[in-house]
């Protein structure tokens, strides 16, 4: 069965300057939607607002029923934000164990992890970090993920590797996914929404990205 | 979820202060020891002091962490009140314990 993500009738504004006023977006099971925009736009605060921790006006729907607080139901929807969120005292082995995962799993796909699940989350390099935190928001059990930047500091290997994760990943769930790295989004997504002045609009082919003013082929 | 699940979480994210919280109510017994229930209002307020400051600390340099514990559908409200409880529960439960012993 599909299940459907709807947002729309978001205001957002900061010291009087209209940040989000125009938006929706819908995200299915089964796809990748991938959300394009400059800094500043309010990508990140599109992500938290769905998400539940971002507090303001809105209708976030999952299959037409609308959700305020989406954020305490992880078996619906999980974010990986934009910045490290795991708690660096914690060893991989806690972290896996919290997100129901199994490491061995985890192993297999990233030898470079191989007999390190007693390592503490801080002695992990950025890029092996951000794959970490990508890999359980991804393959814990929900329905929905919005991944914030999730290519940030990964090497064109980890890029690659993230990639495959995320479209195997797509089967069993729907993926919201922005980056500045639009090529990689673009070239494994769905659907694309262009941010731009507050208001989303969906991509048809590859010139819109030109003609909203958001990268010059 | 599970409340041993919340209670699980709570205790890991309680480690993040545990260690100040330890040493606060280390020296806050002490003193109680040296000078008995006079003091006893004094550690009483000292002891929301120090937590309150706990809480902005942790808030203000630590707050990426808690989508870690959102991810895992625990509040900040359940964690701040299920850590906070259990930390002034044991401060008096060992203030009371410390003035039966003397």
């Amino acid at each position: 069965m599909i299940h459907k993500l709807e947002v729309d009738s978001i205001q957002l504004a900061f010291n009087e300057r209209r940040i989000l006023s125009d938006i929706y977006l819908k995200c299915e099971t089964g796809k990748i939607t991938g959300l394009l925009g400059r800094n500043g736009e309010g990508k990140s605060c599109l992500m938290k607002i769905i998400y539940g921790t971002l507090n303001i006006e809105k209708s976030v729907r999952f299959d037409n029923i609308a959700c305020y607080t989406p954020f305490k139901k992880p078996g619906l929807i999980r974010y990986l934000p934009q910045f490290n969120f795991l708690p660096k005292n914690f060893s991989l082995n806690r972290v896996f164990k919290d997100y129901d995962l199994d490491y061995s799993f985890f192993e297999r796909k990233f030898p470079e992890f191989a007999t390190r699940q007693r390592v503490s989350v801080g002695s992990l390099s950025g890029g092996e970090l951000r794959l970490v935190e990508l890999y359980i928001i991804l393959k814990s059990k929900t329905s929905f993920v919005l991944l914030d930047e999730p290519f940030t500091h990964l090497n064109p290997i980890q890029v690659e590797k993230a990639k495959e994760l995320i479209l195997e990943e797509k089967r069993n769930k729907g993926i919201l996914l922005t980056d500045h790295m639009f090529r990689h989004i673009t070239g494994i997504a769905d659907s694309v929404y262009l941010l731009t002045n507050g208001k989303t609009h969906l991509v048809k082919n590859i010139e819109d990205i030109e003609t909203l003013g958001y990268a010059r082929f | 979820m599970s409340i041993l699940r919340v209670i699980r979480y709570s205790f890991s994210f309680y480690k993040s202060y545990l260690l100040l919280s330890l040493v606060i109510t280390t020296c806050s017994l002490w003193l109680f020891w040296q000078y008995g229930l006079s003091i006893f209002f004094a550690l009483f307020w000292f002891k929301i002091a120090t937590l309150a400051l706990t809480f902005y600390f942790i808030n203000s340099y630590k707050s990426k962490q808690y989508y870690y514990y959102y991810n895992l559908g625990t509040s900040k409200a359940w964690l701040w009140g299920i850590t906070l409880s259990f930390d002034f529960l044991l401060f008096l439960f060992l203030i009371i314990l410390t003035y039966h012993l003397k």
